[in-house]
């Protein structure tokens, strides 16, 4: 034990003070005459002899918090050559161990935990140990402790949890472990892994505090299956049943195709061929019924898509699908789950200039191709417009029509947009002129281009963060520059509208009125400020331009279509370790009875009583019910589906010396600073914080003492113990 | 009617001249009480009442009588002068006082005052101190004020002890039926005092006492711990008044409480006078007494 700052003991003279005053005040009681102690004779009173007792405690605790506050300014720290020497005998061994799924791959996790609670058996007395279970995250399951057994049969009962596998944020908090155990002897750091090639990535460099011996234990087994199977992706093809076939009509089919991998387990260069060619059977499921199986032949480290027929879905209602592999030596990769939910409908009404019906060919065309979500798509000349034909529709389109909307027609569209609805807007004639329905708008033309002679105009730049272009974002993945555009108006950007597409001459080539904030924000954003409006300077025909015969005026129509319908295509399964957003409806009838979630494994957990998004944390791989709590067990249930990471798939074996040389020692400065021996006194002190502890001992002192006090004053009449001034005890 | 119109004890405490005193409180007394039916010498009528045997025949309404057939007496209000005896305790636990006043002083000034009313009175004045005997005596006269203005002027402090001895002497002393008055502490067994007062009651004596006690008495508000000097014996006590209070507070109400219901059960007032205060309620008291006293019968 020592004191950075002594001096401050001088402090501990001040314990005289109160004694001072105590003994002052108890000696100066004062002599004051009275006519007669003839009343004070009779009555009781409490002895002065405890009062004194009393008061000599009251002293004490002030001598004591005042003895407590001069010590802890004087700043005490444990030297540590005790407690130094005692930890320099002792050794201190981190397990980290791998409880990722592909350490359920034959018998490695057995062999894992084995390994791990082999690890601590050899802890000697004093020794202590520390368990980490790892996989894309880290927990400590065990702070360091000597209880050898304890550790040993965590170790032993660790299970494995259906995460992917990172290797540097587990040595990260093994790292912090190992720099806060003072200064043993031994310093340890054990990794109990299958070290795939997945859990490490190229770049990664850790470090740890130098003096850290690293042991790996590789829990591969030359005996073990060479490779692995996984069904890692499936891709849903939706479409409308027709009309015309048995049963059609609104329904939805749905093909079906599953990727299936069948990755080498050690390093492709040297096992390959070692392995024969998978022969499995893939079955598919719908609601855990099989109803397809397809046979499948891989080679090793190859993949291939399985195709399955299409299937009718039923009308409203959820479909819950599982393409299941065969098992092989790990089974958790050998299903994948997705959720077939019913199809959701866009009803658009196009409205087209009247006379010539050829203008809107282009415009139907691509319409009526749509899927996920179905356009119902109807079509009216302008003229004819009636306000009840909006009723029903989610989108409106008007191709070079809304100069010849009559007045209440524009009425009925301008409140269909104010009440949420998407209103798709291409002008040519009559920009210039008065037209209520821009005008309502505030879309106005500042000139009208003319590029018939020389260069035609072209698409320059679009917005790939907006959702109407978000799809064109990756390299090749839609040529707008291919597009003519020989006359358009050059449109003034009205207040609160942005341009999410220029033209090569920098006017807007698109008009976005009402823009959302973000992608996340669709739907709250059309509930909050109405609907969405998007102004493309021209037509959508091939008067004025040659968009519509370019391959990108399809997808352009339909993200067109679906964001301003607020439509977002429903996620089919999630992966897990990912966050879900479930959009839960609100309670139907009464208040506060709220969702409950039902895991994969059966386990329930309580939600929220409002409707509205939840975000969910994916840890199970299965189906995730959620219900209204008092709902009935047969009603119809939303769902989610949960499918393990596809990388864990991968059992190919990291390069381990690889590994090891992207583990460095800390610098010598920064271990000094985790090794006590190297510690100042000041950084000593400042770690060890005994001050903190004894200002806090003086302050409870303090207030005892307060409490102690305030009862001996509000101590009253009815007393105890009592004597008589001549000593007789009453 | 407000305190705020007598001098206040502060005030009396300067006054050096007791005739100055005396005269400036009940003068000021009286002018409040102008309208008061309790003062002025008559022979006014104040009731009837049925004629018993030993009344004088001489006060029969024999004009009720022709009316009537019976015999009626008419009372009237006093027109004869009473004799005030002042008993006045001078022993040392009188001499306490918190205030302006000792419990010593406030006695003086009382018992001047009371002198002074009464001989404006036109009543015969007497007056005795004692503290464990008698000290003083002025037998009741009507020209004794300034003699017993004079006595009350020098009296001392004396010794403690019982008042037993001394009351019983003075009620042996006092021989022609008057108004007594008595003026102490009481720090006596109540039975004593009851006995002595009633001892005055029994031989057809007015008697009125007045209970001075200082506030701190009546409070017991000090701090701290303390040694209490008794004021009489000189014996001390250490206490802690704060632990001490409620059941000094307690004894002190029984005191006082046993010594009003017994003196009230033998038809003798008892005033509890508080020496903070002006002297006004302790002149109300003997004002009741007297008109009491003057009834005729």
């Amino acid at each position: 034990m020592g004191l950075l700052a002594p001096l401050f003991l001088l402090g501990l003279a001040a314990v005289a003070v109160p004694v001072l005053i105590h003994m002052r005040l108890r000696h100066r009681s004062q002599v004051v005459a009275f006519p007669s102690l003839m009343f004070i004779s009779r009555a009781p009173y409490r002895s002065v002899r405890r009062r004194r007792l009393r008061d000599l405690l009251l002293l004490a605790l002030r001598c004591l918090a005042l003895a407590l506050l001069a010590v802890a300014f004087a700043r005490p720290l444990f030297q540590g050559d005790a407690a130094a020497n005692a930890a320099a005998a002792n050794r201190l061994t981190v397990v980290l161990l791998d409880n990722s799924f592909s350490m359920g791959f034959g018998g490695r996790w057995q062999r894992a935990t084995t390994a791990a609670a082999a690890a601590f058996d050899g802890l000697g007395a004093g020794d202590r140990g520390a368990l980490i279970l790892y996989s894309d995250q880290a927990e400590m399951v065990s702070a360091p402790t000597a209880d050898r057994s304890l550790l040993a049969t965590l170790a032993r009962e660790a299970e494995l949890v259906p995460r992917a596998t990172s290797l540097l944020p587990a040595i990260q908090v093994a790292r912090g472990v190992l720099a806060d155990a003072g200064s043993p002897a031994v310093r340890e750091l054990v990794i109990v892994s299958d070290f795939q090639r997945s859990s490490w990535a190229a770049d990664n460099v850790a470090s740890l505090p130098q003096g850290v011996e690293l042991r790996l234990v590789d829990v591969r087994s030359d005996t073990e299956d060479r490779g692995n199977a996984a069904v890692t992706d499936v891709i849903l093809d939706h479409s409308r049943v027709s009309p015309n076939e048995p049963g059609g009509g609104d329904r939805e089919r749905v093909g079906i195709a599953a990727r299936v991998s069948y990755q080498g387990v050690a390093g492709a260069a040297e096992e390959e061929g070692a392995a024969g060619p998978l022969r499995a059977e893939v079955d598919l499921l719908f609601d855990g019924e099989v109803i397809q199986t397809r046979a499948v032949e891989l080679l090793l480290d190859s993949s291939t898509m399985v195709n399955f027929a299409p299937e009718v879905l039923e009308r409203e209602r959820t479909t819950r699908g599982t393409v299941r592999l065969r098992e092989d030596a790990l089974d958790t990769d050998n299903e994948f789950h997705f959720v077939l939910s019913p199809a959701h409908e866009v009803g658009v009404l196009v409205i087209e200039p009247g006379g010539d019906r050829r203008r809107g060919r282009y415009l139907e065309d691509a319409l009526s191709l749509g899927r996920r979500p179905f356009l119902r798509v109807n079509r009216v000349q302008a003229s004819g417009l009636e306000p009840t034909m909006l009723e029903g529709k989610s989108v409106v389109v008007i191709n070079d029509a809304a100069q010849q909307l009559p007045t209440a027609a524009v009425a009925a569209v301008v409140r269909f947009v104010r009440e949420g609805g998407g209103l798709l807007l291409g002008v040519e004639r009559g920009l210039n002129s008065t037209s209520a329905l821009l005008g309502e708008f505030g879309v106005k033309s500042s000139q009208q281009v003319d590029r018939l002679s020389g260069t035609p105009g072209s698409l320059a730049w679009f917005d790939t963060g907006h959702p109407v272009f978000d799809v064109f974002a990756a390299a090749r993945s839609g040529d707008f520059s291919s597009a003519s555009f020989f006359r358009y108006h050059r449109l003034e950007i009205p207040e609160g509208a942005v341009a999410i597409a220029l033209f090569d001459d920098g006017s807007p080539a698109l008009l976005d009125l009402m823009p959302a904030v973000s992608e996340d924000e669709v739907s709250n954003a059309v509930d909050a400020a109405g609907g969405r409006v998007l102004v493309l300077p021209t037509s959508f025909d091939t008067f004025w331009n040659t968009l519509p015969v370019q391959a990108v005026f399809l997808p352009f129509m339909h993200r067109s279509v679906q964001y301003l319908a607020g439509y977002s295509l429903p996620r089919s399964w999630y992966r897990v370790g990912e966050v879900a957003a479930v959009e839960l409806p609100g309670p139907a009838e009464s208040e506060g009875d709220g969702y409950i979630s039902v895991a994969p494994s059966g386990s329930e957990r309580r939600l929220g009583a409002g409707g509205g998004d939840l975000l969910l944390d994916v840890e199970e791989p299965g189906f995730y019910d959620f219900r209204e709590v008092r709902a009935d067990v047969t009603a119809e249930r939303l769902t989610l589906a949960a499918n393990v990471p596809v990388l864990e798939s991968d059992l190919g074996a990291l390069d381990l010396d690889e590994f090891m040389s992207r583990i460095r020692p800390e610098p010598a400065e920064d271990a000094a600073a985790d090794l006590g021996s190297a510690l100042t006194p000041e950084e000593r002190e400042r770690r060890q914080r005994l001050w903190w502890y004894l200002i806090a001992a003086a302050a409870a002192v303090l207030a005892a003492e307060g409490l102690f006090g305030n009862r001996r004053r509000a101590a009253a009449a009815p007393i105890v113990t009592a004597w008589s001034p001549t000593g007789e005890e009453t | 009617m407000s305190y705020g119109r007598f001098v206040d004890t502060q005030t009396l405490s300067r006054i050096s001249s007791l005739d100055l005193l005396a005269k400036t409180v009940v003068e000021g007394f009286i002018s409040g009480l102008h309208r008061s039916p309790f003062l002025g010498r008559s022979m006014d009528f104040a009731e009837y009442r049925a004629y018993q045997p030993g009344d004088d025949i001489r006060r029969v309404d024999w004009k009720l009588f022709c009316r009537t057939d019976r015999f009626y007496v008419k009372e009237f209000e006093a027109d004869t002068n009473t004799s005030l005896m002042i008993a006045l305790d001078v022993s040392r636990s009188m001499d306490f006082g918190t205030g302006a006043l000792t419990k010593l002083d406030y006695g003086r000034y009382l018992a001047a005052c009371l002198g002074y009313f009464a001989s404006k009175q036109k009543d015969r004045i007497g007056l005795v101190t004692f503290d464990s005997a008698i000290v003083d005596f002025v037998p009741p006269a009507a020209k004794h004020l300034q003699v017993a203005l004079h006595t009350i002027d020098r009296i001392e402090p004396g010794g403690g002890g019982s008042l037993r001895e001394p009351l019983l002497e003075i009620v042996n002393s006092v021989r022609r039926r008057s108004m007594v008055v008595l003026i102490s502490d009481f720090y006596e067994d109540p039975e004593t005092v009851i006995k002595a007062a009633a001892g005055f009651r029994h031989k057809g004596n007015d008697v009125i006492l007045f209970h001075l006690l200082d506030p701190a008495e009546l409070r017991f508000d000090f701090e701290g711990e303390l040694d209490l000097r008794d004021l009489e014996t000189g014996t001390r006590q250490a206490v802690m008044p704060d632990v001490l209070r409620d059941q000094y507070l307690d004894l002190i109400r029984e005191h006082t409480q046993t010594l009003e219901r017994s003196l009230v059960e033998a038809d003798i007032d008892y005033t509890l006078v508080d020496t903070s205060q002006p002297l006004d309620a302790a002149l109300y008291s003997y004002l009741s007494a007297r008109l009491y006293a003057m009834k005729a019968r």
